[in-house]
């Protein structure tokens, strides 16, 4: 191999070695930025403390209607949604449709709720405030 | 932290059966060999303790008891044959010579060891701060696979819920591997401990780094396999993505395993060949049993090898071989086929259908929303331009040039047709129903990689000429003609 050669070869191989350490560098300061500002991105471990109550509360094997203020159709609706199931799970949350009436239903809300209205709406009886818009619901005959 | 130690017993058990076959005796560096089995044996261990949760679950046997007792049964039978094969082998009067070919070793391998080592600890610190920024992971882990795993661990018929049609949104019909051997750890540990999804993230990461750097020292040469892992660091979405705790990251390692594997078994002698076929196509399965992606990947796989094999082996080589890649596949397609019984349709693209995609293919908007989607992924996979993996492998193929010796001709046209294949799949279904291609990359990164490397001329061949042209009969400036039944 010529002189030329083995010099490109050697400047190939410092470069691409080096683009390897600068990533895993790149990467490392990246991950660094989000520990310390902005960790728990879905803030999950706010909602397992939010959601303690109803976990010890409910059976595990139970199926539960979700009722929130939040629409599924939005992101953050989605977000609560997803991380109440995770949560909740092994038991099974669901949304409350009209087929679909399971004896614990759950209420997820950012708003003061009008409980007196969602009672009489979805046919359920308050069982317990949680606070912080956690509510939980029983069906009524 | 009790879900380390069921996490721990499926890894050690993949790797006494991996140390037990030997996939890469005598094909290379022993140190290379045994790399390979360990990256192996982590991957494989999980993938068979997976699809055994399942069953247990499925047949109602699923407890902590059941699966530490299967654990200790198999560990126990594990160590046993190996320790009585060991013995029988020291006690053999005619010892079976197991040599490897010696290779040429560029003289400073020692560095690129050595970055290689300070960028993993590097990457390794990284993860660590983002699994302690997000201990349950990014959204699909929380809102598919662990939460998957949470009914699967679940007490009595909570596992029902993992396929039921009223999880609606997280696509019950999503294959089970990843979310089966999590909830298996949380289901013997007794509780859900956010290591055990974390570990196995980064078992996976660092299996797959290890199956990369092993397969390219056994096929290729010490310093590509060093090369590549260094490449692997350059892959922002890719290493950003593993503490996400997605399936991505596991179907990347079962993909590149499964390339990996039937290029070792082409390089081997006859007698090798099942067992590195069957192993590969357990590799497939695998890959089907952790994403639906993986259901395309082994049917591209399966053909692009019986392919393959008979373009540069003869016809009934290439049925007799592909015959033993299929048999290791079946436990994976088995599973899936059942999954599948069980659970409702759900998957988006299967949703979509024929039709869906067609719409999508005649829509102009669609395609360019696809193309510029593909685009701004692809751009985004390194963290800055000089720091993209593209920008790395240009330089180096442009310094050190491409260059294929005819033995691992097959692997390498097989392992860029999957490649090409399985990505032109996943740009058809995209128009139907969209998904994100910054995973798509992911899941194809390693496997782009090995093939990369294979074709690309080792720094030996460049810098040791003397000692590469004296172990390589078959130079890559050689040209002969050959029938086509010996091209390879």
């Amino acid at each position: 191999m010529s002189q030329s050669g083995q010099w490109r070869a050697w400047t190939a191989l410092a470069a691409a070695s080096l683009a390897g350490l600068a990533g895993a560098i790149l990467y490392w300061a990246h991950t660094s930025r989000i520990l310390r500002e902005e960790p728990d991105a879905y803030k999950i471990a706010e909602q397992q403390a939010r959601l303690a109550g109803v976990v010890e509360m409910l059976p595990v094997d139970a199926t539960v209607g979700y009722i929130s203020d939040v629409p599924f159709g939005k992101a953050d609706g989605q977000v609560y949604f997803f991380v109440t199931q995770y949560v909740l799970a092994p038991r099974l949350l669901v949304e409350e449709k009209p087929e679909r009436r399971p004896r614990w239903v759950l209420g997820n809300f950012l708003k003061r709720p009008d409980i007196e209205q969602i009672e009489k709406e979805h046919r359920v009886k308050l069982v317990k405030s949680f606070g912080r818009g956690v509510y939980l619901f029983e069906r009524t005959p | 932290m009790l879900g380390l130690i069921p996490l721990l017993t499926a890894c050690l058990a993949g790797c006494l059966l991996m140390r037990m076959l030997r996939p890469a005796a005598g094909a290379g560096p022993g140190w290379a060999a045994s790399l390979l089995e360990l990256g192996l044996g982590i991957g494989f261990g999980i993938g068979l303790s997976s699809m055994l949760f399942f069953v247990l679950t499925v047949t109602g046997t699923a407890t902590a008891a059941v699966i530490l007792l299967a654990d200790s049964a198999l560990l126990a039978a594990l160590a046993a044959i190996w320790f009585y094969r060991r013995r029988r082998r020291q006690d053999a009067t005619v010892p079976v010579p197991v040599e490897s070919p010696v290779q040429p070793v560029f003289r400073y391998n020692w560095i690129l060891a050595a970055l290689l080592f300070s960028a993993l600890v590097i990457v390794l610190d990284g993860m660590r701060n983002q699994a302690a920024a997000d201990p349950h992971g990014m959204w699909d882990a929380w809102a598919i696979w662990n939460v998957r795993a949470r009914f699967l661990a679940g007490p009595g018929e909570t596992w029902r819920n993992a396929i039921s049609p009223l999880l609606e949104r997280t696509h019950p019909d999503y294959p089970l591997l990843l979310s089966g051997f999590v909830a298996r750890c949380w289901k013997a540990a007794g509780d859900s401990d956010t290591l055990v999804p974390i570990a196995t993230a980064a078992l996976f990461f660092l299996a797959t780094l290890a199956v990369l750097v092993a397969a390219l020292a056994l096929l290729r040469s010490a310093s590509s396999g060093l090369l590549a892992g260094l490449t692997v660091m350059t892959g922002f979405t890719y290493v950003s993505q593993t503490m996400w705790q997605y399936s991505d990251i596991p179907l990347a390692y079962y993909y590149l395993a499964a390339v990996a594997l039937a290029a070792l078994a082409w390089k081997a002698e006859e007698r090798r060949k099942p067992l590195l076929l069957v192993l590969a196509g357990y590799a497939a399965g695998c890959a089907a049993w952790t994403k639906n992606e993986g259901l395309l990947f082994a049917a591209v796989f399966g053909c692009c090898y019986a392919a393959a094999d008979w373009w540069f082996s003869g016809f009934g080589k290439a049925v007799r071989r592909s015959l033993w890649l299929g048999a290791g596949m079946l436990p994976g397609l088995i599973l899936v086929g059942w999954l599948k019984m069980l659970a409702p349709v759900a998957d988006p693209v299967v949703r979509a259908g024929k039709k869906g995609i067609a719409q999508g293919a005649a829509q102009s908007w669609r395609r360019q929303f696809v193309w510029r989607a593909i685009a701004r992924n692809a751009g985004e996979f390194g963290y800055t331009p000089a720091t993209h993996p593209l920008a790395a492998l240009a330089v180096l193929a442009a310094a050190l040039r491409f260059s294929l010796p005819r033995a691992l001709r097959p692997a390498a046209v097989c392992g860029a047709a999957v490649v090409g294949l399985v990505f032109g799949g996943y740009v058809v279904v995209s128009l139907g129903a969209f998904t994100p291609f910054g995973r798509f990359f992911s899941q194809l990164f390693p496997l782009f990689l090995l093939v990369f490397f294979l074709a690309l001329r080792p720094l030996e061949e460049l810098f040791e000429p003397a000692a590469a042209s004296a172990t390589a009969p078959e130079g890559p400036k050689k040209k002969t003609k050959k029938k086509r039944s010996s091209r390879a």
